[in-house]
């Protein structure tokens, strides 16, 4: 049910629409999500939500990938709720994560630096103790959904260890430069100048890893999405257009190159279905799989979706046309929770050393 | 074969090194780096400061105001121009249409428009490519009826590259109906794109630049002495002009210097990383960018020096050359981390202010990447190329 609804969504209004605006970002969307109780799917019940599970989100996730729908869901919805469910003094965040639920607040995640390179501990932000409280001081960089963000969670040092806090947008040292990413989603870096902070987590390194953990999978399930749209569409494409007096699918070269892309999308259902089914294992039998699957995505939507583009000649080249957006996505999932560089690391670490 | 550069051609790499110590004003030089598209003003004051030297066509005969270097020579000082970070000049007048005037035109013709091709008064398109003709290049339908001393032209292109840019575009139309494009349906028009009848539309393409367009054409009288040569002769001149494109097409001078700057990038991004980029893996992919650019570069070379002229080795070069193209933009963008999924606009590539500001070298990775995408696309695309090897070279 959930999955029909979230396809009809996408290929109603909400779908893809092509536009010369910048960012692309709508509030009437979001209120919709919320309506459908969308945004409540990942909190747990006793913080007040549906206690929904991974395999919930990523029906979602992989229907926004097809209708290429930009939203906030797996920053604000996922992540954030998800570690503010968590946080050491649920009450002092009940009221922000309950409306996250309702589609009032956004919340962007700042964990990456510019030499973190999606390591979440390898930061130079640090927390201090300061008069009624605590400051941060650094810099965050590509702040997914940042620029329309009216809080932020932000990764920081304190005596050496990985603490979580959350801040205002309108905190004092603030400053954010918004900009947006290749994809047209919402984005920023921070700049913290003694800026005050309250505590989410004191131990964040673990839950920070889980949570990214089921948002990669979420992509590699929106880039399935994408996948199969690009190729759906492509294979319509061949079909219809003529040169040399004959189809483009009379031509073996470009079936099996379709065929091709579909054993990528295959190869990728399976790696999302295992990572899936791990996601709340223990942390080495979960981050394997998850990072296999977004490694997945990654390769194989660089391929598919690059393809799509391929086949379709000078048109799959337009920004009017959809084909470029599915592959633009599929570049910008490839480097927003790790990116190939860093995923395969992880997975070695996972599986081939010791703890 | 053995190639080794001369004393004599050293001599001359030196003498054109010198001569072009600070001749590239610096944010030109930028621009060239960063962007994917020049700037018309960049291409105009560039083409002017090469056309006093002597050097807008280093490429052509003397006699038409070229060098009459040799091709080796050419090459040298393309490799030159390349590592200074030069504009590369607008292709279509200097590198397409100039020769073809100079090779199939009137001695009118040449006095015309061949002045102005060097000094960059006159920009250049080409219009062959149409909404149903693009691999099939010799089914396009754009018509040129003869009445009286005029042809008409009606129709539309597409793809045409700089025509936002150019004050005249040549192009391929049909003059005859009754016989097959390829023999004697087709024939090259000059037109002046300030004619009424001519309405061009931009096409933004996935890196948000602008560098297409489509031209429509209704009812565009040109006077017949605007044909090319002889009429009906249209699709044996394009093939003369795919054949001069099929050792520059393979842009070895720009992908030397944008694996120099690929390198230090590396190293750089190295540096900072801190141990979180896979160094092994880095190396592992500029060794093999590297290996490949030289093979490239010594194929291209036995074509400057007279190699094989086989029409498989231009498709063969173009398929390494555009493959190239795209693994050295894909390895710059992985390099850079998360920065490569920004948009940097064009007042970001100009202010250079970001916040926490990334090295000169990040704004407009991600734009070029994408738009490299087109390299297997265009100038004949990769599937075609390989149809060409396979019946060129083995009858298949
Ligand atoms: C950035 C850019 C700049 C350009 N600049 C110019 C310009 O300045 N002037 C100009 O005239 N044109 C220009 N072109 C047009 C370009 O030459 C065409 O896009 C190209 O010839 C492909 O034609 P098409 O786009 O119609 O694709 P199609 O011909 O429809 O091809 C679609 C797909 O089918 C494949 N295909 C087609 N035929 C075969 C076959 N027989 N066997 C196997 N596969 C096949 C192609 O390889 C491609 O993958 C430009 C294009 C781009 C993208």
């Amino acid at each position: 049910m959930l999955k029909e609804s979230a396809e009809r969504f996408v290929s109603g209004e909400a779908g893809f629409q092509h536009t010369r605006e910048g960012i692309r970002f709508s509030p009437a969307n979001w209120k919709t999500m919320a309506d459908l109780g969308w945004l409540l799917l990942m909190i747990p019940e006793e913080s007040g939500g549906l206690g929904g599970g991974a395999i919930d989100a990523a029906l979602l996730t992989e229907s926004f990938g097809r209708g290429r729908l930009i939203t906030p869901y797996i920053s604000t919805a996922v992540v954030a709720a998800g570690l503010l469910a968590r946080a050491d003094d649920f009450s002092t965040h009940s009221a922000l994560l309950e409306s996250i639920g309702t589609g009032q607040a956004l919340v962007a995640l700042a964990t990456e630096e510019s030499s973190s390179r999606y390591d979440l501990n390898r930061i130079t932000t640090a927390a201090k103790r300061a008069a009624g409280g605590f400051t941060l001081s650094g810099e965050k960089i590509v702040v997914q959904d940042g620029a329309i963000a009216g809080h932020f969670l932000v990764s920081a040092l304190l005596e050496g260890k990985t603490t979580l806090w959350v801040v205002d947008k309108d905190a004092a040292g603030l400053t954010r430069r918004a900009y947006r990413t290749i994809d047209r989603a919402p984005a920023c870096d921070l700049s913290f100048a003694d800026t005050p902070a309250t505590l989410v987590l004191a131990d964040a390194a673990a839950p920070l890893e889980r949570a990214i953990d089921q948002a990669r999978v979420l992509l590699a399930a929106e880039a399935l999405g994408c996948m199969e749209a690009a190729l759906s569409i492509t294979a319509e494409y061949i079909k219809t257009r003529t040169q040399f007096g004959r189809t483009l699918s009379s031509f073996q070269t470009l079936t099996h190159r379709v065929a091709d892309c579909y054993v990528k999308c295959e190869q990728l259902r399976s790696a999302l279905f295992r990572a899936l089914s791990l996601i709340d294992a223990e942390p080495r039998a979960r981050g394997a799989p998850a990072s296999a699957a977004l490694i997945t995505a990654i390769e194989a939507g660089e391929f598919v979706c690059g393809q799509a583009i391929q086949l379709h000649g000078g048109i799959g080249m337009t920004e009017e046309y959809v084909v470029g957006h599915y592959y633009k996505r599929i570049r910008a999932i490839g480097r927003t929770y790790g990116d190939l560089a860093y995923l395969r690391r992880r997975y070695i670490d996972l599986t081939q050393r010791s703890a | 074969m053995n190639l080794q550069f001369s004393d004599e051609d050293e001599r001359f790499r030196h003498s054109i090194r010198d001569a072009l110590k600070d001749l590239v004003p610096p944010d030109m030089a930028r621009r060239t780096r960063q962007g994917v598209h020049p700037t018309k003003a960049d291409l105009k004051a560039w083409n002017r400061i090469m056309y006093e030297r002597g050097w807008a066509a280093a490429h052509w005969p003397k006699e038409y105001g070229g060098t009459g270097w040799s091709p080796l020579h050419v090459h040298i000082f393309e490799e030159e121009l390349a590592a200074v970070d030069a504009p590369f000049l607008s292709y279509f007048g200097l590198r397409l249409v100039g020769p073809l005037i100079f090779t199939f035109g009137t001695e009118k013709q040449k006095k015309q428009y061949i002045p102005d091709i060097l000094t960059g008064d006159t920009f250049w398109c080409q219009g062959f490519s149409e909404p149903s003709s693009g691999s099939d290049l010799a089914s396009l339908r754009t018509t040129a009826v003869r009445e009286g001393d005029e042809y008409v032209l009606n129709g539309q292109k597409i793809w045409t590259t700089e025509a936002h840019y150019a004050d005249k575009m040549f192009c391929l139309a049909r003059t005859n109906t009754e016989v097959p494009p390829q023999k004697g349906g087709l024939s090259f028009l000059m037109l002046p794109m300030d004619d009424p009848g001519i309405q061009v539309r931009p096409i933004i393409t996935i890196d948000e630049g602008h560098s297409v367009n489509e031209v429509f054409f209704e009812n565009v009288r040109v006077p017949v002495t605007n044909i090319i040569g002889e009429e009906g002769r249209g699709w044996d001149y394009a093939k003369f002009l795919l054949g001069n494109e099929r050792v520059t097409n393979a842009h070895v001078p720009r992908a030397k210097r944008d694996l120099v700057l690929l390198k230090q990038m590396a190293e750089t991004e190295l540096r900072n990383a801190n141990g979180t980029l896979d160094e092994d893996d880095v190396r592992r992919r500029i060794a093999k960018i590297e290996i490949d650019l030289d093979g490239l570069e010594w194929a291209v070379l036995r074509e400057v020096i007279g190699g094989s002229r086989s029409p498989a080795i231009a498709s063969a070069l173009k398929i390494v050359a555009s493959e190239l193209q795209q693994h050295m933009a894909e390895l710059a963008v992985d390099l850079i981390g998360a920065r490569g999924r920004v948009y940097y606009d064009e007042a970001d590539l100009e202010r250079n202010d970001l916040a926490a500001s990334p090295p000169e070298y990040v704004p407009g990775l991600a734009a070029r990447q994408l738009f490299l995408r087109a390299t297997t696309i265009y100038a004949g695309s990769n599937e075609i190329q390989r149809g060409i090897i396979a019946k060129q070279q083995f009858g298949l």
